[in-house]
């Protein structure tokens, strides 16, 4: 069921949680009244230090805790309506799934929660287990995957049900540059082909900044800044240039029209790739060409996944 | 065989009668006054978190939340979760626990003898107590533990963000373990079956010097027999009878069992053969009184038998060479359930008040009588032993005195003389002085027939498995708001309870309790003041009495919320060799129901109305 991209998914009004121990008495203060509306089709980050409230917010519009002051609503119901639930996926911090399954049987167990009759089950859970590639090991045990498979097979129980809504807490955590690329790359192929919505927390401002359109930094509860990325990034009176070939003859005209324009140059450097693209095209390289040492730098095309909202 | 609760007939427990509230109604009442305590409990932690409003607004939205999720339970996702708790378990070597049961039955076979007066209920004790202890045990730990794991390792997180409800995680759960349990207690069920056949087969040899050859004169014609004595096996011996005609015979009854016997011709010569033991695990079909009154000591009617000085009151006493008499009623006696006669069995109590030869039984006498003609036959005497199972044959056709003339004795048929409108009374005195005969109402009864022992056997595990069933439930709802050591504290100690459900309730009903109740007990146990001496008059004794009245109440309470565990496990009937009535089956099949359902939707409201993320 799509809905339009006006359509909200999320509605968060007066957020407040209040941890309290044992004897009803306050401990902390996660959050202090939140506003939130998330739309459908975007990528949305809550981004904010250790303790700022972002995974306590995914909890509450999880149901699995109960706000203290305000309200959550995902798909127009309440967050503690199980109903809920059958339009969302959603992929925990560390793979938190039973280790004495092998992956069949969890991505089974799981799509039987969802109530999804055998034959349908079994073909979703093959589709699954290819999409996150993880098929060479679908017979063993989770006890005896690594970290990076074990977060693989995580997010294909989030994705079991086909899900309008996917929320994930530090999604590249325990993954190497390549699954953390490929992590990235799903996010946006599931968002541009298939109309998800994603509500992701993370501290890795790399991996937010690569794949959320909109995001919200929480700091100590509270919400400090909300808005496209693009445009909380945007430096307004700075103006960058991105050439190829240029002489340097060109360069030192270009430096004098700018002095005749009053522009103040603040730099003319060659620039750098990014270390996790330097390291993807040598790992492909070096796949390509085994026993060969990958030499030469060259600049990527493109430094950032093509990224549309 | 000692019943000291009698089970009434399934329909008449479950709706009532006249002088009585049917099970079901009352279960009603209790569900009711449980929703009306919960939700004010619920109200009252709402209103402390939230605030009047808003607290009581959520406690009603959240128990509407739950009262939906109760009516859309998915089975194909009680099944995921079943299948789960399945997989956990197995794959957590829980049936490991039956190897430990193997080590314990290779080792229980040193301490038991079967040579013991009766052998086959020893091993039967043995092995069905050590079956229902393991499986309960496991039962509890595996149902107890495997919640608070899953939250506090946060699988759960996985779980409950699917559209599972409360009641699916606690049904599946309470399922996926009893299936466990079912399979433990029937791998331990078969081995210990087994292992007590083939602990108990003997084989004896008839000893050739002791046959005789001996004509037996009958009605039917006389007859050529051999008899002798079998060689000892296990302590014991048999009298041998071939019938020479037939070459077929069998032994007397030694220790509960007898064998076959037969002549079989190998090589020109004749073998006598034995098979293996017969009747040793018997399942008696029968039929009991409907009441069980005494004849004082001067012959008037009174409800109760003399105490002899136990603490257990169930049976009562008559005293020997007096006019004090048992006397049981029976109905249903019709010709076309005994055309032979009645098949009596007695397990009567005897209590000397001197030793006498210890060896002998003491002598008793039997009376039927028509209880509304009067009519009594002539009194037939038997010899009663303590620990013993005695049976007789009442004949057809017996004598009996007319109740015109003492003195006439006649020949009269049982049904149409003694019977009346298939009422009987029996009566039993006890004809030695100074020695006593107790009795219950189920230590007379009627041999029906003889019922399927493998069948009262499986019988016999479903009980285990109906106890099981429970403490799965019991566990499994205390892992919904408790941790894991928590939760298997409160499972056991409900277990416990439950076990000591009665005592609880004796300490609550009882008038007078020597030593008193818990806080007087205390006080005697600290200053060291014996039991019997009464105390001192004062504010001390007074206020020791006042907290005990009110401890009446908390264990009246107690006692009633906890299942009465003992009495549902009725391993015990199967072992002293009885049916279990499948009567007794249906209505502690739905006991346990009546117990598990509110537990599993206790279970669900806690679920439901906590956070399980921290």
């Amino acid at each position: 069921m799509i809905g339009s991209k006006d359509e909200v998914v999320v509605e968060i009004r007066n957020l407040q949680k209040v941890y309290r121990d044992f004897w009803g008495r306050q401990k902390v203060r996660a959050l202090k009244g939140l506003d939130l509306e998330i739309r459908r089709g975007e990528i949305f980050g809550l981004l904010g230090p250790n303790g700022s409230g972002k995974t306590t917010t995914l909890k509450l519009i999880l149901g699995l805790l109960f706000p203290t002051e305000g309200e959550v609503r995902v798909f127009g119901l309440p967050a503690s309506d199980v109903r809920k639930n059958q339009r969302i996926g959603f992929l925990p911090e560390e793979s938190y799934l039973y280790r004495f399954l092998n992956a069949e049987e969890t991505l089974s167990f799981y799509a039987q929660l969802f109530n999804i009759p055998a034959r349908k089950r079994w073909q979703r859970v093959n589709e699954l287990i290819e999409l996150v590639g993880l098929g060479w090991a679908r017979r063993r045990q989770l006890r005896e995957y690594s970290k990076g498979m074990a977060r693989r097979i995580g997010l294909a129980q989030a994705l079991i049900n086909d899900p309008e809504l996917i929320l994930l807490d530090e999604p590249t955590t325990g993954l190497d540059p390549i699954g953390t690329r490929e992590m990235k790359d799903l996010i946006l192929r599931l968002r541009d082909e298939h109309g998800k919505t994603f509500i992701m927390s993370s501290h890795l401002l790399a991996d937010v900044q690569d794949v959320c359109d909109r995001i919200a930094i929480l700091h100590q509860g509270e919400l400090k800044e909300l808005g496209r990325v693009e445009d909380l990034l945007k430096v307004e009176d700075v103006t960058e240039f991105r050439v190829r070939g240029l002489s340097k003859e060109a360069e030192e005209e270009i430096k004098q029209v700018i002095a005749k324009h009053n522009g103040q140059l603040l730099s003319m450097t060659n620039p750098t790739t990014t270390l996790e693209e330097l390291f993807l095209r040598i790992v492909r390289e070096s796949e390509q060409h085994p026993g060969r040492r990958v030499v030469g730098r060259q600049l990527p095309q493109t430094t950032q996944s093509s990224k549309s909202s | 065989m000692v019943i000291e609760k009698e089970i009434p007939p399934f329909w008449e427990w479950l709706l009532g009668s006249s002088q009585q509230l049917g099970a079901l109604v009352q279960w009603v009442l209790v569900m009711l006054g449980l929703l009306v305590l919960g939700m004010i409990l619920a109200t009252l932690i709402g209103i402390g978190h939230y605030g009047p409003t808003r607290g009581v607004r959520r406690t009603l939205a959240r128990f509407w939340e739950g009262c939906l999720d109760l009516i859309h339970i998915s089975p194909r996702r009680v099944l995921g979760m079943t299948r789960l708790a399945l997989q956990e378990a197995i794959r957590r070597r829980v049936l490991v626990a039956f190897l430990l049961f193997s080590v314990i039955l290779l080792f229980g076979g040193w301490f038991l003898d079967p040579e013991s007066r009766n052998p086959a209920k020893q091993y039967l004790d043995f092995v069905l107590t050590a079956t229902s202890y393991l499986v309960l045990a496991v039962a509890v730990v595996i149902s107890a533990m495997s919640l608070p794991t899953d939250i506090a390792r946060k699988t759960i997180y996985t779980v409950v963000t699917k559209p599972v409800r409360p009641i699916e995680i606690v049904l599946g759960r309470v399922l996926g373990f009893t299936a466990i349990g079912t399979l433990l207690l029937l791998l331990n069920g078969f081995a210990s079956y087994i292992f007590v056949i083939r602990a108990l087969d003997h084989r004896h040899e008839v000893d050739p010097e002791t046959l005789q050859k001996q004509t037996v004169i009958s009605d039917e014609g006389d007859r050529e027999v051999l008899r002798g004595e079998t060689t000892a096996v296990f302590k014991h011996r048999h009298r041998v009878e071939i019938d020479l005609k037939t070459g077929k015979g069998q032994t007397d009854i030694v220790r509960g069992h007898w064998h076959q016997v037969w002549i079989e011709n190998r090589g020109g010569r004749q073998h006598y053969v034995l098979g293996p033991p017969e009747g040793m695990f018997v399942a008696r079909i029968i039929h009991l009184a409907d009441d069980l009154t005494f004849l004082d000591r001067e012959g008037r009617p009174t409800k109760k038998g003399l105490n002899v000085g136990n603490q257990w009151h169930y049976r009562g006493y008559i005293e020997g060479n007096s006019r004090m008499a048992a006397r049981w009623r029976f109905r249903n006696i019709t010709p076309q359930r005994y055309p032979k006669g009645l098949p009596l069995e007695m397990t009567l109590s005897v209590f000397r008040a001197h030793k006498g030869d210890i060896e002998r039984g003491i002598l008793g006498s039997i009376v039927l009588e028509n209880p509304r003609t009067g009519m009594r036959s002539v009194a037939q005497n038997f010899i009663a032993r303590e620990y013993s199972v005695f049976q007789m044959l009442i004949p057809r056709f017996l004598k009996a005195k007319d109740p015109e003339n003492p003195d006439l004795e006649l020949e009269v048929d049982l049904f149409d003389s003694l019977v009346d409108n298939g009422e009987l009374i029996i009566e039993i005195q006890c004809l030695e002085s100074r020695q006593y005969f107790g009795m219950a109402k189920p230590d007379l009864y009627i041999k029906v027939t003889d019922g399927s022992f493998r069948i009262n056997f499986l019988k016999g595990l479903y009980t285990i498995w109906l106890q099981m069933f429970l403490m799965v439930a019991a566990g499994v709802m205390f892992s919904t708001f408790l941790n894991a050591a928590i939760a298997l504290l409160s499972a056991g100690a409900f277990t416990l309870g439950g076990i000591y459900s009665q005592q609880i309730l004796y300490l609550a009903t009882e008038e007078q309790i020597i030593g008193g109740r818990s806080f007087e007990a205390a006080y005697r146990l600290l200053t060291g003041t014996p039991i019997s001496a009464p105390l001192e008059e004062g504010p001390v004794q007074t206020l020791l009495l006042t907290l005990d009245a009110g401890m009446r109440w908390v264990y009246w309470v107690i006692g009633h919320m906890l299942p009465d565990i003992t009495s549902l496990g009725d391993v015990r009937w199967v072992t002293s060799g009885y049916d279990i009535p499948t009567n007794n089956l249906l209505v502690k099949t739905f006991v346990v129901l009546g117990f598990v359902v509110p537990l599993l939707i206790i279970g669900h409201f806690i679920l439901k109305s906590r956070e399980l993320a921290k």
